[in-house]
C-alpha cells in the first residue's frame, strides 16, 4: 500500500489486514511503501517529497482504517525502537491498537513491541535462509513472514513446531496460493485482486 | 554514440517516474475456474493485501 489510491482501493477490498509500510520523517510517520529512490546520475538516495508517498500520514489512514473497521499489518522495518512512543499514540489514538500486525527485520525492535502487544502480534520478516536459521537459532520468539520459495513443507512444520504462524508473501497467482496453503501457511500476502476475491472478509 | 543518447533518455524517465510515481501500481489479476476457487476455498488463510 504505497499509494493514496492503493489505499482506496484497499479499503473497497476489504482483505483481514491491509500492509503499511513505515516510514519517519521529521517526528511524523508516514505510509510509504518506498520513500526513497535512487536517481540516476545523483549518487545519493532523495525523497519523493510532496507529491510522492509522503502525502499519506500514518494518522489519516489509522483513522480511515478505524472507520473502515480494517486491521493492518504494519512494517515497521524503517522505524527504531525510540519512533515506538509516537507509534503507539497514533494507534491508540484511533483505536487502532489491537487491530494491528507488526512486521519488521530488526528482531530488538519486534522485542520492544511485544513488550507492549505480546508476542502474539509480531511478525519476523524472513527474506532469506541465513535469516530463518537465525530465527531458529537465536530463540526469536513470535510469528513469521517469508517469500513464496521458503515456504516449504519442512519449514513451515518446523516453524509451527516452535508456536509461529507463517504467512507467505508475495503470492499472486492461485497456483502458487493452491502451492503454499497445501503446505500449511496460515496466511497469504497477495495482491491479486482476484485471488483477494475468492476469501472475502471475515470479521 | 547512439547507445548514450538512448541511455540518457532512459534516465531522464526513470527521473521523471521516480519523482511523479503512479497513483495506483498495477495490480495482477486473473481468471480463476470453478473447480480452482473449490480447492482454494478449502483453506481459510489470512489475507493480506499490500
Amino acid at each position: 500500500m504505497n499509494s493514496i489510491g492503493r489505499f482506496e482501493l484497499s479499503l473497497d477490498m476489504s482483505p483481514d489486514y491491509i500492509d503499511v509500510d513505515l516510514v519517519v520523517v521529521d517526528g511524523e510517520i508516514y505510509a510509504s511503501h518506498n520513500p526513497y529512490k535512487k536517481v540516476p546520475y545523483v549518487d545519493r538516495l532523495i525523497p519523493l517529497g510532496p507529491t510522492g508517498p509522503y502525502k499519506l500520514k500514518l494518522k489519516e489512514v489509522a483513522a480511515d482504517c478505524a472507520e473502515a473497521e480494517q486491521k493492518m499489518f504494519l512494517d515497521t522495518k524503517n522505524l527504531d525502537v525510540e519512533d515506538l512512543p509516537l507509534l503507539r499514540g497514533i494507534l491508540g489514538e484511533a483505536r487502532m491498537e489491537e487491530k494491528i500486525l507488526f512486521c519488521s527485520r530488526n528482531p530488538k525492535l519486534l522485542d520492544k513491541i511485544a513488550e507492549v502487544y505480546g508476542y502474539d502480534w509480531v511478525f519476523h520478516s524472513i527474506p532469506n535462509e541465513d535469516r530463518l536459521n537465525d530465527f531458529f537459532e537465536k530463540g526469536y520468539r513470535g510469528n513469521v513472514s517469508i517469500p513464496e520459495r521458503l515456504a516449504t513443507k519442512e519449514n513451515i512444520d518446523a516453524l509451527h513446531e516452535r508456536g509461529a504462524n507463517v504467512f507467505v508473501y508475495t503470492v499472486n497467482s492461485a497456483q502458487e496460493a493452491l502451492r503454499v496453503l497445501g503446505v500449511k501457511c496460515d496466511g497469504i500476502i497477495s495482491e491479486n485482486i482476484s485471488l483477494l476475491n475468492v476469501y472475502p472478509r471475515r470479521v | 554514440m547512439k547507445g548514450a543518447i538512448l541511455f540518457s533518455f532512459g534516465s531522464f524517465l526513470a527521473t521523471r517516474q521516480a519523482l511523479n510515481p503512479p497513483e495506483v501500481d498495477p495490480l495482477p489479476s486473473e481468471y480463476i475456474d470453478d473447480e480452482t476457487r473449490k480447492k482454494l476455498r478449502r483453506y481459510s488463510p489470512v489475507m493480506v493485501f499490500p
